[in-house]
């Protein structure tokens, strides 16, 4: 039986070859149980039940306190490795889920018009977001990595004039790909992650066309005005904060543009007031920055230089469509849309098969020939596929799983066909 | 000191009845007292017995009702409310009158919540928080019962009288009022409570911290310790809960 840590749930300890398990622990919002007592009891769990097959999720419990207390238990990225929890390092993060709704931030007390919306973390609205974001390689991993790289840099207190790093995110790529999900799927499960070492995560989604005044040279002292305010929420040293900007090719725009006469000079003041904010926000250690963006060649350059990490998030791949559409497909029998329930494979378990046919296989296969066609739709295409599907070509209640793959294709054609008409309408 | 004085009698001329005046006449402390409640937002009521523990539900009902009119979250105080409401029903079409509806229920619904919270666990702390966020609201009010000795029978104070008290001192020390018009905001409910008590309505936040960057506005009710040297409980086991909804307040 192994050795588990205590309270501290170091990510990055050194002279530990163990492999660190991550251990997801979300308790009820009703509960007030105290995190120690909750601790020792989901560790007796993982004892009772130590051979795990890959990422699993925990739901209900064969024991009355964590029945009480506790709505999920989740070992998180393993992929589908055989794991003796025994021989792992084992990090468990106990978080509540907050129910409430964005807060806005106004920036002139007069103002209707509010400048931000503003998460406590972790937030009932963006769980599930990680784990529904199918992208090829290690992208979500990377970015985990980065920005736990990024707050163990600033705890060890390295010199940031020697090694600079701006924790900035810039994520690119064309629409409907996740850009924006991922950022608020990331800082969810950092300020999981993290929460032995803050207290809690803030989320602060800046609305930056509010940025723009009607007055001219007002612009950028609106800026400077948005960013006092997340100045204010940094300030608490308890708080992980997490700032999204979206489209931020908007509030940066190059200028090179301005010269050529096309932009008023009042839109170099706001680039030029983002610039020096951004750099006066980065010297503290509890900020992250995230940025996304469809246009990259517009962004000015003193920008991009800036960002640390340019992730290009592409449309997903066949096998990223598939994944997609699993997930989709599971929802629906779980609602009782598609009755009976049928098994599907995953698409590890379809080439571990080498495709190979045969009566239980047919579904999946049929899927992916579905995902194979669907090549080249994005991502927010995708997850509403089923939803038309269901619109045009479903009209009963419930229905077999057969038949709504028929109608999948059938809808997927009726998708390509209308992105050829807009191609060429234009 | 006499421009102490002269800002005490200006701020009383406009709304202070004539009973605080016999309070304040040739009151050195109350000069001390409201110079601590503008510099520090700190206000102390020393009640000279135990109170019950219904009579602490009361206070924080009234300062509850007090706060909201005063800081122009309601246009009239809560019972003026109530009684007009009575008097002339409204059109349920009328938007004024149904925001006014709204915010009374609200306000009725969160002070019911509190007596049912104060028959389960003592309370030492109640925070009302006003606009903003719950990190970062825009005003704060704690109400703190820590040093307040809390008994039943006989021998404790009359609650009216510990109102009385109550009231007269937050009026000399003009801690919540304020010239400049306010804007509406939500108000949220925070109670300190015992972690078993039980409640259901008000939401465990066991990650909740007191927010430290806004100026916090503290009542403190005490028990006089020279007439009670009974030890108060520690209050370790206690974690903070969040009232479900918030209050949105109208003006008409």
């Amino acid at each position: 039986i192994g050795i588990f840590p205590g309270m501290d749930g170091e990510i990055l300890e050194v002279g530990n070859q163990k492999p660190v398990i991550h251990i997801e622990v979300c308790v009820k919002t009703c509960s007030t149980a105290a995190g120690s007592d909750i601790r020792t009891h989901v560790l007796a769990l993982l004892k009772r039940h130590s051979m795990v097959f890959g990422t699993y999720r925990w739901t209900e419990f064969d024991e009355e306190f964590l029945q009480k207390h506790v709505d999920s238990v989740f070992l998180a990225d393993l992929g589908r490795i055989p794991l003796d929890l025994g021989n792992c390092s084992l990090s468990v993060h106990i978080f509540t889920l907050n129910e409430d709704g964005p807060s806005l931030l106004a920036l002139e007390e007069d103002e209707e018009l509010t400048a931000a919306s503003h998460w406590m973390l972790p937030a009932a609205e963006f769980n599930g977001i990680w784990e529904s974001l199918v992208y090829e390689g290690n992208v979500k991993t990377k970015l985990l990595d980065y920005v736990t790289t990024t707050i163990f840099f600033s705890d060890k207190n390295v010199d940031s004039n020697l090694i600079s790093w701006n924790r900035v995110v810039l994520l690119h790529g064309p629409p409907g790909t996740g850009k924006t999900s991922l950022c608020k799927a990331l800082a969810q499960k950092l300020s999981i992650r993290l929460s032995n070492r803050y207290a809690y995560g803030q989320f602060v989604e800046i609305n930056s066309h509010s940025l723009f005044s009607k007055w001219f040279s007002e612009s950028g002292k609106l800026v400077t005005k948005m960013f006092q305010k997340i100045q204010q929420l940094i300030d608490d040293k308890d708080a992980l904060v997490f700032v999204l900007i979206d489209e931020v090719e908007s509030l940066t725009a190059a200028r090179k543009a301005c010269q050529a006469g096309t932009e008023p000079s009042d839109a170099i003041r706001v680039v030029n007031s983002v610039l020096t904010q951004l750099d006066q926000i980065k010297r503290h250690s509890n900020v992250v920055i995230l940025t996304t963006s469809n246009v990259t060649e517009k962004i000015d350059l003193a920008f991009v230089d800036r960002a640390d990490i340019k992730q290009y998030i592409g449309p997903p791949s066949v096998n990223g469509i598939y994944s997609i559409y699993l997930s989709c497909l599971d929802e629906l029998m779980k609602c009782k849309i598609i009755y009976p329930r049928e098994q599907l494979f995953t698409i590890f378990e379809l080439e571990t098969m080498g495709f190979a046919e045969s009566e239980v296989s047919a579904h999946s296969l049929i899927l992916r020939h579905i995902a194979v066609k669907s090549k080249g739709l994005s991502g927010r295409a995708l997850r509403k596929l089923p939803f038309l599907a269901h619109a045009l070509f479903v009209k009963t209640m419930t229905v077999p799983l057969a038949q709504f793959l028929e109608a999948m294709n059938q809808a997927v054609d009726a998708q390509k066909e209308e992105k050829a008409n807009l191609v060429n309408c234009v | 000191m006499t421009s102490e004085h002269s800002k005490i009698t200006k701020s009383l001329r406009y709304k202070v009845t004539i009973r605080m005046h016999s309070a304040m006449q040739s009151d050195e402390s109350a000069v001390e007292m409201v110079r601590r409640a503008q510099d520090e937002g700190h206000v102390d009521v020393i009640f000279p017995g135990t109170v019950t523990q219904d009579g602490c539900c009361r206070f924080v009902s009234e300062i509850l009702k007090c706060i909201l009119y005063q800081r122009q979250q309601l246009p009239m105080t809560y019972d003026q409310l109530v009684y007009s409401q009575k008097k002339q029903p409204g059109q349920s079409a009328d938007l004024a009158w149904r925001k006014c509806q709204q915010t009374m229920q609200e306000l009725e619904e969160v002070l019911q919540q509190l007596e049912v919270l104060y028959s389960l666990s003592r309370v030492p702390r109640v925070l009302l928080l006003l606009g903003g966020s719950v990190i970062l609201p825009k005003e704060l009010y704690e109400i703190n019962m820590e040093a307040l000795v809390v008994a039943s029978g006989d021998r404790c104070l009359r609650v009216s009288s510990c109102l009385r008290q109550l009231f007269r001192t937050l009026f000399v020390a003009d801690l919540l009022s304020d010239t400049r018009p306010v804007r509406l905001m939500p108000t949220t409910v925070l109670v300190l409570a015992h972690r078993n008590c039980g409640v259901e309505w008000f939401r465990p936040k066991l990650q909740f911290k007191v927010p430290t960057r806004v100026k916090k506005h503290v009542i403190s009710l005490s028990t006089d310790s020279r007439s009670h040297k009974e030890l108060t409980p520690d209050w370790q086991d206690y974690v903070w809960f969040q009232a479900p909804m918030t209050i949105k307040g109208f003006n008409k």
